[in-house]
This record gives C-alpha cells, structure tokens and sequence, in this order.
C-alpha cells in the first residue's frame, strides 16, 4: 500500500493529537444521530433547533446587507448599535448593561460559553454543573483546564436547582456555577424564589455564575426571571443569550454576553483573537430581529406552547410521566412502564418504529430513566410520532 | 382588541400557575399530572374562544381531540365551544383554501371594482344586499378609498364573469361604475403560501 493521505502515512509513529483532543469524548448523542442518519421515513423529536426559519424581516435584511457589500470585519464587541439594542432588549428581564463595556457579541451564545471558561476557570479549579445539562459546558470547561463537579437536579423538584442539591454535590469547593433556565434537556424553569436560594448559595461560597439564559423567550406560563437580577448577584454573573432559539436562527451564529466589565473585557481579549468578530451578516439580521420580530417571536412561541400542551398530554395518556416543563421547546418524559432504560427504548423505538428520542442519560446521570423530547417539528410530526410511539408500547 | 385580550390571558395563565406550582412540588408522581390538567383546564375557561379560534384558523379540519390537548382540555369542552362561537356568528363556516391551479377544471376569479350612487331610498347595505346574493360573488366589502365596493367574482370562463358583471351587476341603478380585474396568478390565500415553503434541513438530532 502506497503512502497517501490518512493515517497511512503515520503508521508506527505516535498520534499527533495533543492530551486535551484524546480526552475529549465524542458528543453523547452521536450513536443515535448515525442510527437516525440511516432511516428513511424517520421522524425525529431528537432536534435541539427551532423548525421555523428565520423571521422573514431578518433574512430580508440580511440579504439586503450583503447586497450592499456589507461584508468587512465588524468592532470586536460588535457593531455599536447591535450592542445597544441589546442592552435595551434584555430590560425587559430588568437586566441593565452599558453597551460599550458589559456587552460582548459572540458567534453565539456557545462562543460565549466557552470565552467565559477560559477568562474565569484556571487549571484546577472546580466548575459545578447542574444535571440534566445541555452538552457543551462540560467540555468547554476541560478546555480551560478545569474539573467539572456535576450537581443533580431531581425530577421530584421538576429539575430545578436547589440549595440542597448543591450541598450534597459539595459544590461549595467549586469557583463558578454554571445555569441553564428555561433548560435543555428537560425544559425545566426556575422561579424568583427558587434563584433566590442559589443565589444565597453562591453569595455564601464565593461562585461566579455562568447563567445561559438562551430559551429566556420561550417560557409559557410565567416570565423569565435571571439570577443576575437578584441582590448581589450582578457583580458574579455572566449572562447569556442569543438570537438562535427565540429568533430561529441557529445557523446565522449569533449570541452575546452580559456581565461586568472586567469579566466582560477579558472575553473580549479572547475573542479578539480567536474570533475577531462575530458574523457581519448576522449582526444586520439581529439588529433587524430586535428592531421588529418581537411579534413574530410570540407567534412561535404561541405555536411551541400548543404542542408543548400536546404532547404532554399524549405522553401522560401513554403511561408515560411527563412533569409539566414550562420551557425551552422540550418535555423530559420517563419511560413506559415496563421499560428502565431510557437508551434501550430510545433504540428500539428508533429501530422499530422511526422514532428518535434522545436518551436522558446522555445529558448526565439524573437523565437515566428519562428521554429528552423537542416539540421543535409541525404537529403533523408530532401526531404522527406520538400515535407510532403509541403503538410501540402497546405492541412491546 | 386581541392585544388586550392577550394580555388578559396571560395575567390568568400566571396567577394559575403560581397556585398550582408549589402543591405540584410536594405532590407525589400522579398528582404532578393532575395538576397540569387542572391549571390547563381553569387556564381554557379564561383563554378560551380565541385560542380556538387560532387554531381553527390554522387549521380547521383538526381533530377535536387534537384541539383539545393543544389547549389542554377536554373534546367535551372543545365542542361546547365551537357550538358557541358558531351560534354566536363568530364562526360562518369551513372552507379548504383551493389553488385552483392544480385542479383540473377552468376556474377564473376576478375582483371587480364598483362605484355606486346613494339616494335618500338607498344606502350601501341595500345594494350590497343585492350584489351578494349571487352565487358568482364570492366576497363583498365595502372599502375606503377610490371606490366603494370590492367584489371577488367567479366562474368558468372570463366570459362567463364579464357577461356576470355587465348583465347584472352593472344594470343595477345605483352602480355608476365598474371596473374588472382578472386574477392572472395566486400567490397567496388566505395566509397559505402556494409557493414551496422553507426548506427543514436540519440534523436529524442535535444537542
């Protein structure tokens, strides 16, 4: 065999890949996105992205930036008047930062999580991460060299966060905390009150809080409340946000991060060089979400809360206990009687009746037993996954 | 009118949940499901029609039952309103939205402008009506603007509409004037897109 591309030509020598790439696991969900990859006439409930496109406005100005050759780097923060939006969109939530130094626009709200590691958590230090959690935080955190202590949110509790469950994960040792409400997986949301007692926990143990706040808009039966609101708490929180959940534009990249300005500056020292800026073009689309699709937001989010009504109700009539999740666009159903493993039945659904789910336990152990359900597709979708799912059980 | 009635809803929709959620917390595993079908049901009785609405407007062919989890109710009530919001006159009927185009059969629309004149005898409820109990007239508005009536006409043939419009609709005495607009091609109807709608390429799962 002739040396060609690939590993061929490497035989015998060691990897080249650096501690940090091998120690990185591939993504949880990836076994299950090659099953689904392979099935015709699947439908998936496994997606984690609006099925609405783009409100028409901030396409259209998108499309109208590009035309104009608007196509050159933009201020490392973000346009100024981009930042300024933000800061007068997120008041709305009672949060107040100045555009010019506590504002910072990412390639989004992941980049954002990722810049905050890296300027917060030094080589040892203890990150702790509620779980059932969305992917992304914990390997971002073995990126800045940190350890990540996970915290287990219970069902019983509607997977809200709880002084109680931070106790006995000891996560007074750890230096920042990270949230994520409304959340992915379980579309769990956490009132005034209940922030209010991790609020006191972080005062009391000295936690900066990560609080990625990226579903704030799709909440269905009451505000969102941020932790950053709550007394002391401005000073030790970065916020996160972005305009890929509530605006469907996961694909334009386009988040930011609130916080205070020494914070905030040292991501921006990051940013600088790893990113630059964030995309041009999005930020013509954003600046346009913000100045006129709050109405199409609430059109979608009218359209979630009915299927989120749905297939809670379906899951309950099935056997299979849905707790009343009030936002993001997932529920966080347990598995039919008769059925313990949430992966087990996550593949023999998807086998037998192209159906995917996504296992809770890939979100972290309180997951297990669990299966993470996204209402983002048409009802016609959604009826005709929960009749197969239906017939699934009936016939197991 | 609709922004206040939303906003009156959603002041209900909280005060509901803020009651419900602390006994949901302490309450073992088959409560939790009661309760969301109890704050679901007093959350109906205060949105209510409107929702239906909504949702009849999207798509009315929708199963009552189906209807009824969106909403987070039962068929019974379901029904109960929809016999309301009918006998009410709120709801006139059910029809499909036809792009005509795909069908295999002439089908021609026009929308006809008439100017009318006014006596002491005769004001626009009179003329229009008359104008609309044609079985060819399909929709009748009195508009602002340059002229008075906006009338939708169909038929078979351009012919067939123009021999309509000049035969009886322009004999009639109090129509000054009319003016036919024939429908070349239908984008849009009735907030149905024709075209192909956006393309849903997304990963089959993500995170």
């Amino acid at each position: 065999m002739t040396a060609g591309a690939g590993e061929s030509d490497r035989t015998g020598e060691s990897s080249p890949l650096s501690q940090r790439a091998k120690e990185t696991p591939p993504s949880g969900i990836r076994r299950f996105f090659e099953l689904a990859e392979e099935m015709d006439d699947l439908i998936s409930l496994g997606v984690g992205e609006p099925d609405f496109s783009a409100p028409w406005a901030a396409r259209s100005a998108a499309i109208d930036s590009l035309e104009r050759g608007r196509t050159s780097y933009t201020a490392n923060r973000g346009r100024s008047d981009l930042r300024e939006l933000i800061g007068d969109h997120v008041r709305r939530y009672d949060l107040s930062y100045d555009p010019e130094a506590e504002i910072l626009v990412t390639t989004g709200a992941s980049e954002a999580v990722d810049l905050a590691m890296r300027a917060l958590v030094d080589p040892g230090d203890t990150v702790a991460l509620p779980q059932p959690s969305y992917l992304s935080y914990g390997p971002t955190v073995s990126f800045a060299g940190g350890e990540v202590l996970p915290v287990e949110t219970r069902v019983e509790n509607e997977f809200a966060l709880t002084y109680e469950d931070l106790e006995r994960a000891g996560a007074d040792a750890a230096s920042v905390l990270v949230l994520c409400y409304p959340n992915n997986p379980t579309g769990a949301v956490m009132t005034r009150d209940e922030l209010a007692e991790v609020a006191a926990f972080a005062r009391e143990h000295d936690l900066f809080v990560l609080s990625d706040e990226i579903y704030a808009a799709l909440r269905y039966e009451d505000d969102h409340v941020s932790i950053a609101t709550l007394p002391g708490m401005r000073g030790r929180t970065v916020v996160f946000n972005g305009f890929s959940k509530a605006y469907a534009m996961t694909g334009l990249r386009l988040g930011y991060a609130l916080g205070p300005t020494e914070v905030v500056d040292a991501m921006n020292r990051i940013h600088q060089y790893t990113m630059l800026s964030a995309p041009t073009t999005a930020q013509f689309a954003a600046i346009e979400a913000l100045e006129s699709c709050d109405g199409a937001v609430a059109e979608m989010r009218q359209a979630f809360n009915r299927r989120r009504n749905f297939v809670i109700s379906r899951f309950n009539e099935l056997g299979m206990d849905c707790f009343d999740a009030k936002g993001a666009f997932y529920v966080f159903p347990e598995c039919p009687p008769g059925w313990e493993d949430d992966e087990e039945f996550a593949e023999a659904l998807i086998r037998e009746e192209r159906v995917a789910l996504v296992p809770g336990r890939v979100f972290g152990e309180g997951g297990s037993g669990h299966l993470r359900v996204s209402y983002a597709s048409g009802m016609d979708d959604l009826k005709a996954a929960l009749n197969r799912i239906e017939s699934f059980i009936a016939s197991a | 009118m609709s922004t206040t009635a939303r906003s009156a809803r959603n002041v209900h929709a909280r005060d509901a949940t803020s009651s419900t959620r602390d006994s949901s917390r302490s309450a073992a595993g088959s409560n939790r499901r009661a309760n969301h079908f109890n704050r679901a049901h007093f959350d109906v009785r205060m949105e209510s029609k409107r929702e239906l609405l909504d949702l009849l407007l999207t798509d009315a062919r929708e199963s009552t039952e189906d209807i009824a989890r969106q909403l987070g109710t039962d068929a019974a009530t379901v029904e109960a309103l929809v016999d309301e919001l009918e006998s009410e006159g709120a709801i006139r009927g059910y029809q499909a939205v036809v792009d005509w185009d795909s069908v295999d059969e002439p089908h021609v629309r026009a929308e006809v402008e008439l100017n009318v004149e006014l006596d002491r005898e005769t004001g626009y409820e009179d003329i229009a009506q008359r104008v609309a109990r044609f079985p060819e007239v399909s929709s009748l508005r009195l508009i602002s603007g340059s002229y008075d009536f906006a009338v939708d006409v169909e038929g078979e043939s351009m012919r067939d509409v123009s021999r309509f419009v000049s035969e009886q609709i322009a004999p009639i005495p109090e129509v000054t004037q009319t003016v036919t607009h024939f429908v070349m091609t239908t984008y849009k109807e009735r907030g149905v897109y024709f075209g192909d709608g956006d393309d849903d390429d997304r990963l089959a799962i993500s995170p």
